[in-house]
């Protein structure tokens, strides 16, 4: 049973009278442990289908069925509980909470999922030795390197164990050898513990490491 | 609940030149407000402690009808069985008989009408203080018979000097008219044109010679241990004697002008409170709508997460009531020295006394403001709630941001 399926999805977006067609008629699905690639140059809409089986943004055509579950029929309340409970986000910008130490923003997640405190901490202590940044927990983000920043953003997305991790342009804020290291680390948390990933991506080094890729143009999937 | 609270408090630190802004705006804000709140009540309690301190008292017992007619055919028939009820009452610090009827003055070719107050003077310099307003000459003693005290305008009226013997004519209770002669041993000033040209003052004795009203009198006045005790005073006097009979008046009832004026005053100060409450709660809606529009992408982080409209909601209206403490605590502290400061020295208004009307019993020249803890707290509590009040807007407006967009800077709020 895929965890994702999508029907004609289609996303038009609305630039004053101008009418942008960012998705068209794209169905796809993603199966339980896959390493699956969104690929396709910029503006193609790799972000745009990430957004939406993502529970970030709703569809202006076609269904999205997350575990079965309509996407494009549940309030933005129960989006909240699944991007919660069921989903884990990596994004290009790192995008961690600037206020909040590299420890917080990774138990940030579980406090909102009502996570008891010592389970909490054990859990994001161990995320955090999992990638590699066991001397740096107490920094804030803009104490961090960019690969470091996005290590963290890692811990975070897989801590509370989400049925899948959607990774925007993951590398794309890093240089090639800390993007490696970084997709490395991604393909052991899908090999060793099953963890389920889909990526956006024009980088040839992670389309190397990708189990199977979808190629966009112009808002289609190209066969 | 506990990271919602750290991540604002933390928030409130991260730009700290903006929030040290607003925490000036709510701060001075509040400090005007808590000495415009004190500079109105310490002037009202000071034109109500002018008033009742010159003439009034706090209360007066006096017979039905007295008030609205002030005609010496409604004297209290036996003010001997008042007294008796009310001479062993707390609440009254002390109480004196008097006697006050509309005559005519003269003094050579010059005349004006008046009102003649009869005083006893050894009871009434406990109960009111113009024995202190004299300018020349000297107050009433109990021996007197046929002297009288007169105000400054009416004396410049009258041209009377002391010495000068002044004749007054009235009608008496008896039906005849009443008419006498007295000496001037006194003049006094309240700084009150109106009062001094209205209020001329003789012994009871020489009132009820000259009024017919021989063991009777108009009004027993009341100085009460304070003037928050005047309603319950009033009540409680009043449940003693029969309303048809005999009425119980507070201050507000025997100058209606003077709570008029302080009506007034209240709603200008009132009005400025409101001006300076539209002015902080702007700046706290400023601040926090900035703030709000600048971390519109970290509210879409938070979203993505799984954090729920209304958590953000709580999270951004906790910042503001952080920001609403911190101003309320050196508002109140710089207010409160303001206001500490001026009790002791006194706001002076006297150079401002041609355009404010100020040097009259009714508006002292110099104002002494009070605030009480209650002020205070009623302040503080308003200034936190318009904290509350100017965040909902901008977290409601950051609660409803799509995730997706709001993280691509795509949406305004």
């Amino acid at each position: 049973m895929p965890i994702i399926k999508t029907e004609n999805l289609g996303r038009v977006y609305q630039t004053g009278k101008v009418e942008v067609v960012a998705l068209r008629m794209v169905n796809m699905s993603v199966e339980p442990g896959e390493f699956l690639a969104i690929v396709g140059p910029s503006g193609s809409g790799k972000t745009t289908l990430l957004n939406m089986i993502g529970a970030l943004d709703s569809p202006t055509h076609g269904k999205i069925f997350f575990d079965e579950e309509d996407l494009t029929k549940a309030s933005s309340f129960r989006l909240a509980e699944i991007r919660l409970m069921k989903i884990g986000f990596i994004f290009q910008a790192y995008n961690l909470i600037p206020v909040l130490t590299a420890f917080e923003n990774v138990e940030y997640v579980m406090l909102l999922q009502g996570i008891p405190e010592r389970e909490r901490k054990k859990k994001a202590l161990e995320a955090l030795i999992e990638v590699g940044l066991k001397t740096c927990i107490d920094r804030r983000p803009g104490d961090l390197s960019g690969g470091q920043q996005q290590r963290v953003a890692v811990a975070r997305a897989i801590v509370s164990g989400p049925k899948i991790v959607l990774a925007d342009e993951p590398t794309a804020n890093l240089d090639s050898k800390t993007g490696a290291g970084l997709m490395d680390l991604l393909l052991e948390l899908n090999q060793w513990k099953g963890i389920t990933f889909v990526f956006s991506t024009h980088d040839p080094m992670v389309m190397e490491r990708a189990k199977r890729t979808i190629h966009l143009r112009d808002g289609r999937i190209e066969e | 609940m506990k990271v919602f609270f750290k991540i604002a408090w933390r928030n409130v630190f991260r730009n700290w030149r903006r929030s040290l802004l607003t925490l000036l705006v709510i701060a001075v804000g509040l400090a005007g407000l808590i000495f415009t709140w004190a500079l109105a009540d310490g002037s009202a309690e000071q034109s109500i402690g002018n008033y009742t301190d010159y003439l009034t008292g706090h209360v007066q017992i006096q017979k039905k009808g007295f008030q609205k007619e002030m005609s010496i055919f409604l004297a209290l028939d036996n003010p001997r069985e008042v007294i008796a009820k009310i001479s062993q009452d707390p609440e009254i610090k002390n109480f004196t008989e008097r006697i006050a009827g509309r005559a005519f003055i003269s003094l050579g070719e010059k005349s004006a009408g008046m009102v003649l107050v009869g005083v006893d003077p050894s009871s009434e310099v406990r109960v009111t203080n113009m024995w202190q307003a004299m300018i020349a000459g000297r107050y009433l003693e109990p021996k007197d018979r046929a002297a009288m005290v007169l105000g400054k305008a009416m004396s410049i009226r009258l041209g009377a000097n002391l010495g000068d013997k002044v004749a007054v004519i009235t009608q008496a209770a008896d039906g005849s008219l009443g008419a006498a002669s007295y000496k001037v041993v006194g003049i006094y000033n309240t700084g009150s044109g109106a009062f001094e040209g209205t209020y001329a003052f003789v012994t009871l004795p020489a009132a009820r010679d000259l009024f017919a009203l021989e063991g009777r009198s108009t009004a027993i006045v009341i100085k009460a241990e304070n003037l928050k005790a005047v309603s319950y005073l009033k009540s409680s006097l009043q449940a003693r004697f029969d309303p048809q009979k005999v009425e119980v008046l507070d201050w507000g009832q025997i100058i209606p002008e003077l709570l008029r004026s302080i009506k007034v005053r209240e709603a200008v100060a009132n009005l400025v409170l409101l001006n300076v409450f539209l002015i902080v709660a702007s700046g706290i809606l400023n601040t926090i709508l900035m703030a709000v529009v600048e971390r519109r992408r970290e509210f879409g982080i938070l979203m993505a997460l799984g954090t729920r409209g209304y958590q953000i909601v709580v999270m951004v209206i906790m910042e503001s009531v952080l920001l609403g403490m911190f101003g309320v605590l050196s508002g109140s502290a710089l207010g409160g020295a303001v206001v500490l400061i001026l009790d002791m020295t006194g706001f002076d208004l006297s150079r401002f006394a041609k355009y404010l009307g100020t040097g009259t019993p009714a508006i002292p020249s110099i104002i002494y403001p009070i605030i009480t803890i209650e002020r205070l707290f009623i302040l503080a509590a308003m200034v936190l709630v318009v904290a509350v009040l100017a965040a909902f807007y901008p977290a409601v407006k950051a609660a409803a941001l799509k995730p997706a967009p709001a993280i691509r800077q795509m949406e305004t709020i």
